[in-house]
């Protein structure tokens, strides 16, 4: 009989360690792994969720890849996907991240005036968390409501109409920055911590005003963190399915906010052209892809120091 | 013409910490003055003062002629170097050394000449291309200062900027900072807790303990005349031996006793501790090790002769510290002498009656 010793090098060393990782592989590839190679396949057959088609579906090759590519509505959900990842995650979230994190951070004056703002700075962060943990249905239910006929904000706006029907891509970049702001916050809160006080206060006595120091300090500083949160926010925000779809439904209110997770949904239920859903969903990957891959140059670009 | 001037100046942390201790200082112009004391004594809070990062709770800051208590840092025209550098590690040194000239918009043929000078200065121009953290910490130093340097500030200010340096750079820095000092004539505000340091570098020296200024004075000053057993204490290498005695009158000679010996001072020395505190009280006797003599022989010398036991022998190279037991105290003696003695053995010593220091030990102040 091995030792507990011989025992203990087969599991962590060579071929048993190996064998261990085996139930974590076999997981991911059943639900990873083999959904994009089906998709791939199934985006080259003419599958459909319905009909003779769904029984007895053939290999047609690239056809629905041409066919998506002369497709105008198709165009149209790229350029929304496209507006409303750079206005909800980029400009929205990150910015408006940065934004909280810096103020978080600035020093309270004392007093009475000191003990406010630290309450006002503890209120607005546990606004800005309670939006991200929510369940998604719930906060896209809530957002369905107040911004209908009637609702908070179509009356705040003065607007006697449902403001989702109105201005469906508006309704939901905003609500997509409120949901998803406490993350970049807390990224950027992590990154400015990581500055130690010295820096900050050699460079106030150097001369540099706050916005010389923003620029030339802080902003370097963090430029890792930024770029590492604009990769996160982008792939979630490319991703984000539920409250868009709760708010303006698959045909984003005819196509105006048509990001491209409700065009799929749209082709594949609605439509019941499977095939073609897939299609999209794997043009849509590559893009992904492609951007994720210039993040990750400018990181190794920055990292110089 | 640039003095600084703290008045009554005092720094609470809320909710009750007092840092610093109504606090008055002159600083003259061109002056290279150290603030020294043990951690926590608030010496570095003071620094922080001076320079704007902290507000004092009560009392002014004046720079030169303005007061300068709500002016925050940058205008204040002040530099400092941090204990840890505080070097921009995103910039190279180059940019690190003209970061306050860029901030202040000077053109860049002016900030690169002023630059280089000061590179040269310091002995770092193959440095200038490189990112801070591929310096040793000599190196950074060295960048920080030429940093605080480049722009000729009005005041300097120093915090512990030789504590993370080996023994011999940082004697090297030593010297090398307070030949820059005075060559420039900057008006230097120093903060270390390293009397050494303090007692080498400075004009004058602030020993501050528990938020307190306790002696300004020279160098020579603090150590020829402390004026508290604090300050007694915390200057000299090694420090200052104390004894606790009874202050006596016998026959016709005041006496200072211990409780194997006893030490026959002068009359107009027990005059004044006699008129200050009476006679048969407690005192406690302060003497330096470099005043304690080892008596070979008898000689003439019958007085002031003490008994002690030899507990510890450290040879030092160009001096012997020896630790013997008087009475209960450990008390060190500095021979520049080249002598060995066994622990345990019994050895004289001559105790010099006018190098003497007595202290009340309820005030802790200086008697004589």
């Amino acid at each position: 009989m091995p030792s507990i010793e011989r025992l203990k090098d087969m599991l962590l060393e060579g071929t048993g360690a190996r064998l261990l990782i085996l139930p974590a592989l076999a997981l991911i590839g059943i639900f990873v792994v083999f959904p994009v190679i089906w998709n791939i396949y199934i985006s080259m057959t003419n599958y459909a969720l319905t009909g003779p088609r769904a029984r007895a579906y053939e290999f047609i090759g690239l056809e629905n890849y041409v066919r998506i590519l002369r497709d105008p509505s198709f165009y149209n959900t790229l350029r929304v996907s496209f507006m409303f990842t750079v206005f909800s995650a980029i400009i929205g979230q990150a910015f408006l991240g940065l934004g909280l994190a810096l103020m978080l951070r600035a020093k309270e004056p004392e007093g009475v005036l000191g003990k406010i703002t630290k309450a006002l700075k503890i209120t607005a962060s546990i606004l800005v968390f309670i939006a991200w943990i929510i369940p998604e249905v719930v906060a896209g239910y809530a957002w369905s409501a107040i911004t209908s006929k009637g609702g908070l904000i179509s009356m705040l706006l003065g607007i006697n109409d449902d403001v989702y029907v109105r201005y469906p891509f508006e309704t939901i970049v905003v609500a997509n920055i409120w949901r998803g702001t406490a993350f970049s916050m807390i990224l950027f809160t992590a990154a400015l911590e990581g500055i130690p006080q010295y820096i900050y206060e050699a460079a106030e006595i150097d001369g540099a005003g706050p916005w010389y120091r923003f620029r030339h300090i802080i902003l370097p500083l963090i430029s890792q963190a930024i770029l590492v949160d604009f990769i996160l926010i982008t792939i979630w925000t490319y991703g984000v399915f539920t409250m868009p779809f709760m708010i303006v439904g698959p045909s984003g209110q005819g196509g105006v906010a048509q990001i491209w997770t409700l065009y799929v949904y749209y082709d594949a239920i609605n439509v019941y052209e499977v095939s073609y859903a897939a299609t999209a969903a794997n043009i849509m990957f590559l893009i992904v892809l492609a951007m994720i891959i210039v993040y990750l140059r400018a990181i190794g670009y920055l990292k110089k120091w | 013409m640039t003095t600084v001037e703290l008045d009554h100046i005092t720094k609470i942390f809320p909710p009750k910490t007092v840092a610093v201790n109504d606090i008055s200082l002159k600083i003259r112009d061109g002056e290279f003055f150290v603030l020294l004391g043990p951690s926590g004594c608030g010496k570095t809070t003071t620094l922080r003062i001076v320079a704007g990062l902290e507000k004092p709770t009560k009392g002014r800051v004046y720079i030169g002629d303005r007061d300068v208590t709500e002016l925050p840092p940058r205008k204040r025209d002040v530099a400092m170097v941090f204990q840890t550098y505080a070097l921009y590690p995103h910039m190279k040194v180059y940019d690190n050394i003209a970061f306050p000239l860029k901030v202040r918009k000077m053109p860049k043929d002016e900030v690169d000449k002023r630059v280089r000078e000061i590179a040269s200065l310091l002995g770092i121009e193959e440095l200038l291309d490189r990112y801070p953290r591929q310096l040793s910490g000599g190196q950074q130093q060295r960048v920080a200062l030429a940093r605080a340097l480049v722009r000729h500030p009005k005041v300097w200010l120093m915090d512990e900027p030789l504590s993370n340096l080996d023994a011999l750079l940082r004697i090297r820095m030593r010297a090398e900072i307070k030949r820059i000092q005075k060559e420039l004539k900057i008006t230097t505000i120093y903060v270390t807790h390293d009397q050494v340091e303090a007692m080498s570098m400075a004009d004058r020296i602030a020993v501050m303990n528990k938020g307190r200024v306790l002696q300004v004075g020279s160098p020579r000053e603090i150590y020829h005349k402390p004026k508290t057993l604090f300050v007694a204490g915390f200057i000299g290498t090694p420090p200052m031996n104390f004894i606790n005695v009874v202050f006596g009158l016998e026959k016709d000679h005041y006496v200072l006793r211990g409780k194997t010996f006893k030490i026959i001072i002068s009359d107009e020395m027990g005059r004044i501790i006699e008129k200050k505190l009476g006679v048969d009280k407690e005192v406690v006797l302060g003497i330096r090790p470099e005043h304690i003599g080892i008596v070979e022989d008898r000689g003439r010398r019958e007085n002031n002769i003490v008994e002690a036991e030899v507990y510890v022998v450290e040879p030092l190279g160009t001096e012997t510290i020896i630790n013997v037991k008087l009475d209960d105290t450990i008390v060190k003696v500095r021979t520049i002498k080249e002598v060995m003695f066994e622990p345990g053995s019994k050895i004289k010593l001559y105790i010099d009656p006018q190098r003497i220091y007595v202290f009340d030990p309820a005030t802790e102040k200086v008697l004589v």
